[in-house]
């Protein structure tokens, strides 16, 4: 049974963290759980797997290095035994090889510790499997509200009215369409979206949105694309 | 003492050693081997003659009357068998009976057939009383004769025995010569080989206890030796270069990360040190947060730059357009420089092929793109240009502002370095000697140099993949 939140997250979902630090896995309870989130702990990779077995949770926080079961091979296992619930690996291996060892084993995220507990909210989010308010109106067409995006011809429209888009504004609007109503990140968006793994020191991510928003929203109402303070983005109805 | 008695142990356990000594037991085997066969060769042709002259002389005496073949063979058993390679005579009628001849009986070995055998002879020697007959090995011949005796010719083997004795000395000096040769030359590469040797340990032992200035010493012959100390040599060249570098970096870290870690410290220890309301408790725990960020950029870029100097081979290396990549990253920037109306130009030779991590070289531009933003005023015009030759692609981010002060273009690439336009904007210090260090691992160069007409121009030059 899923409630809605009051916050920019919009349901909760039942999480299951595996990390062998206690009192970082408290902390990340307690955030999680003022989230509104259901969370329930483990602090080796047995009891964990075990947990992860029995429960049907929307998405598992697993941390790479657990005692008694690795957690990448605790994914190998959850995996095999056929669970798909989505796994966010947290991990202080940031090595590019060893974000796509990750997701090689399973994984279907990667978050290198620290992280930003935002971003971490936002990331779970982005895994939970549910239902967005994209509609697909016709194969190969997002729709969001009055807004289209026809991905064969490259095409938007919004409220029927055609808006030219340079090819990496498109690109963009792509990925927001396909997440919409929910958060995504700067990280997320450069990662994702330009395929950069680092934090550029100037605001190249804002002046995207900026220059996005300028067109799909300044002669349209209501304003489809929302800037979340220290948080990240959105593309959806309301805030 | 026991000191040269190891190093003779030692000595004794080097290949050199080992193998002269194998190779000195082949030669001495081979050698004895071929002196055997010469032996038998020259046996042989002594039998051989020995056969023909009894031959000839059994003939010669078989051809005289009886009465005169006694008396020849009576004068001669008595003056042949005193001279050097005598011979010995018997000459017995058809009962066995001696006619004449020093041998006392027929060998029970000899048959009269006129062939060669060899056998013991007892041979009646003039001196000695009859009965004191000594016995010795010789070769002889006996024949038959008309009236139904028997004549055996033999010979004593003097001369051949001396022929043996020659050749049997000639075998042993030979083999002992060639042997103690094979031995010597062992010792002597041995010993050299160990000089060689002992050289690289003391050095390696050296470099074991920690002085890693070390370096094995060379000659000028070019040998497998040298060769062998040129690799090492490089081999350390690179470990004492990539430990000094970490040694460079764990003293930046303690340097960089203390100055914000206590910063942060003080403010938490202050905020606490009396109760406050919850604004000022929030104000606090923002900073620290920001704080925290600012140390994890530095760590982070500590972290690669330490990792790409410590020269381990780039994981995900590709073969990329250079182009394509310029187009991508620097386009983020053209964006925002016209949202600044900052003069922006892009000019990108297409099909730019080279061999590099893609993440790694992306930031690199970023980097120079950041401080061109960063460090130069927002009217001033900037430029992206990638361009190629045959062998080298060159990536340029200029810009054409104040530029440096002279002097300055080389120490701004060091780690932590910031020039006065820096002092008061944020950031690590640390993104130019990652460029730099980027460079380095992809085989490059980040050079700085002046814009001409003034302005500062941070130059990328790869190798083509």
């Amino acid at each position: 049974m899923k409630h809605c939140l009051p916050y920019h997250y919009t349901c909760a979902m039942k999480l299951l963290i595996i990390e062998d630090d206690v009192e970082a896995a408290k902390y990340l309870r307690r955030g999680l759980t003022e989230s509104g989130h259901v969370v329930d702990c483990a602090h080796d990779g047995e009891v964990g797997l075990q947990l992860a077995l029995q429960n049907d949770y929307d998405v598992l926080l697993v941390d790479r290095m657990l005692p008694r079961r690795d957690g990448l091979s605790l994914i190998r296992m959850l995996r095999a035994d056929g669970r798909t619930s989505p796994v966010l690996v947290l991990s202080a291996l940031g090595q590019v090889d060893q974000r796509v060892e990750g997701l090689r084993a399973g994984g279907d995220d990667y978050l290198v510790k620290p992280y930003a507990f935002a971003e971490l909210l936002a990331r779970i989010d982005a895994l939970a499997r549910r239902s967005t308010s994209v509609e697909t109106v016709a194969p190969g067409v997002l729709k969001v509200a009055d807004l289209e995006l026809d991905l064969e011809r490259r095409r938007v429209t919004r409220a029927g009215q055609l808006i030219r888009l340079q090819p990496r504004e498109l690109r963009l609007l792509e990925y927001l369409m396909r997440r919409a109503g929910r958060i995504v990140t700067r990280t997320m968006l450069l990662e994702q979206v330009w395929d950069l793994h680092f934090d550029p020191q100037t605001n190249v991510v804002d002046s995207q949105i900026s220059r996005l928003r300028a067109k799909i929203d300044r002669d349209f109402s209501p304003a489809l694309l929302h800037t979340l303070r220290g948080i990240g983005y959105r593309l959806g109805n309301e805030l | 003492m026991s000191a040269r008695l190891g190093r003779l142990q030692q000595l004794a356990r080097t290949s050199a050693i080992r193998l002269a000594l194998r190779y000195a037991l082949l030669q001495i085997v081979v050698l004895a081997i071929a002196l055997a066969a010469l032996f038998w060769v020259v046996n042989r042709y002594v039998d051989l003659q020995i056969t023909e002259s009894l031959t000839s002389e059994l003939a010669t005496l078989k051809s005289l009357p009886a009465p005169a073949l006694a008396r020849r063979v009576a004068a001669l058993a008595d003056t042949r068998s005193q001279t050097r390679g005598a011979r010995h005579y018997r000459l017995e009628d058809a009962r066995g009976q001696m006619l004449a001849g020093n041998i006392s009986h027929w060998p029970q070995w000899l048959s009269a057939d006129g062939t060669l055998w060899q056998g013991e002879l007892a041979v009646i020697e003039q001196d000695d009383p009859p009965d004191d007959n000594e016995s010795t090995v010789l070769p002889a011949v006996g024949t038959m004769l008309a009236d139904g005796g028997r004549l055996l010719v033999a010979q004593d083997r003097g001369a051949a025995e001396d022929l043996h004795e020659v050749a049997l000395m000639a075998a042993v000096v030979v083999l002992a010569l060639t042997a103690s040769f094979a031995v010597l030359l062992g010792l002597a590469l041995g010993w050299q080989w160990l000089k060689r040797i002992d050289a690289i340990n003391r050095t390696a032992g050296r470099i074991a206890a920690g002085d890693l200035t070390q370096r094995v010493p060379t000659t000028q012959r070019g040998d497998e030796f040298d060769l062998l100390a040129g690799h090492l040599n490089t081999m350390l060249e690179r470990i004492e270069h990539a430990v000094a570098g970490m040694r460079e970096v764990s003293d930046n870290v303690a340097h960089d990360l203390r100055k914000p870690l206590s910063r942060l410290k003080t403010r938490a220890e202050v905020v606490l040190n009396k109760p406050r309301d919850s604004v000022a408790y929030q104000e606090a725990l923002a900073q620290t947060v920001n704080d925290a960020d600012e140390l994890m950029r530095t760590f982070d870029a500590l972290l690669s730059i330490a990792r790409l100097e410590a020269g381990s081979e780039l994981s995900d290396r590709e073969t990329l357009d250079l182009a394509d990549l310029t187009r991508d990253v620097a386009g983020l920037y053209a964006d925002e420089a016209e949202d600044m109306a900052r003069p922006f130009r892009l000019e990108l030779a297409a099909g730019t092929r080279v061999s590099g991590s893609r993440a790694l070289l992306a930031q690199a531009l970023s980097n120079l793109l950041d401080n061109a933003f960063k460090y130069s005023a927002s009217e001033v015009a900037l430029e992206v240009q990638l361009t190629r030759n045959t062998t080298h692609a060159q990536l340029a981010v200029r810009d054409h502002g104040q530029g440096i002060v002279p002097g300055e273009h080389l120490r701004l690439i060091e780690r932590f370095a910031r020039g006065d336009a820096a002092r008061s904007q944020s950031g690590s210090g640390l993104g130019l000697a990652l460029v730099k260090a980027v460079m380095q691992a992809h085989g490059g160069k980040l050079d700085l140099i002046d814009t001409p007409g003034g302005g500062l121009t941070a130059q990328l030059t790869l190798p083509l993949g």
